[in-house]
């Protein structure tokens, strides 16, 4: 009996785990005015700062034909920290990108703060980003900065399914 | 005779305990897209999701609401809504509200 239970968990864990099937990560809506892609929640850059708690969600709406994409996150941290600008930097800490942020919401979670903050960019640096052999850094700045960096590992996994997402963008547009 | 009767109640009980609302439901695994409601506002640029997890189909935790899915996309004018469950052997579940709107 036991076997067959974690036989049962092991298959439950397994499918769990798998959750980078594509049809679950993006939606697409078509309508007037140009189709609407969205790429779900995506919990997967670090950092190393000690003020910022767990991992940066981000995700990305789309409006086919617009030269910009909208790119939002949520960000845990022990204290307040609004941000005032965005920045994406590359591996080597050069600078691509800088757009001021919009936060939309900060709001208190048992011992730590759970903030919403969202950058216009344009979308062709976007995709040129996904397409690098190393993650892009996201760097929050107000009144201190904190750097997020996606792992090796996971960085690969992602941008092979942001690139497949961005492909649906192109064949379907 | 007994024990394959007896597993298979439990597996059925145990499956059924940790089934999110779908339209269509699979006791063994669920992974359905389904709309649930509409308004006038037909134009979605922004889009926002909301999630609410199940473990074992005795601890539930979340916010799968219209609100915090809008709030999370900063959507002032909802277009429409979806839904998307997910369950497998009712062990792990998932709900997701999906709002769609500018």
């Amino acid at each position: 009996m036991n076997k067959y239970v974690l036989l049962i968990l092991l298959t439950t864990v397994s499918f769990v785990g798998n959750t980078q099937k594509i049809h679950r990560q993006y939606s697409f809506y078509p309508q007037e005015g140009g189709n609407v892609y969205f790429i779900h929640p995506q919990k997967v850059f670090e950092s190393g700062n000690d003020e910022a708690l767990n991992k940066l969600a981000y995700d990305i709406t789309y409006l086919a034909g617009k030269d910009s994409a909208s790119f939002t996150f949520t960000y845990y941290t022990h204290n307040v920290f609004k941000i005032d600008f965005v920045k994406l930097l590359t591996d080597k800490k050069d600078v691509l990108f800088e757009g001021k942020a919009i936060t939309y919401f900060i709001q208190p979670e048992k011992n730590y703060w759970r903030q919403r903050a969202s950058v216009t960019l344009p979308y062709e640096l976007l995709a040129k980003l996904f397409q690098e052999d190393n993650s892009f850094i996201i760097s929050l700045t107000g009144e201190k900065s904190v750097n997020y960096q996606m792992k090796p590992k996971v960085w690969k996994k992602q941008s092979q399914l942001v690139l497949k997402i961005f492909d649906v963008v192109k064949y379907n547009s | 005779m007994k024990k394959i009767l007896f597993c298979l109640a439990a597996g059925a009980f145990l499956c059924s305990c940790g089934v999110t609302k779908s339209p269509v439901i699979g006791l063994l695994y669920t992974d359905v897209v389904s709309g649930k409601a509409v308004t006038s506002n037909k134009l979605a640029t922004k889009v926002g999701i909301s999630t609410a997890t199940a473990f074992l189909g005795l601890i539930a935790t979340g916010d799968a609401s219209y609100q915090t899915a809008a709030k999370n996309a900063g959507i002032t004018k909802i277009s429409h809504v979806d839904e998307r469950s997910f369950t497998i052997f009712g062990l792990y579940s998932t709900y997701e509200t999906i709002v769609y709107g500018e």
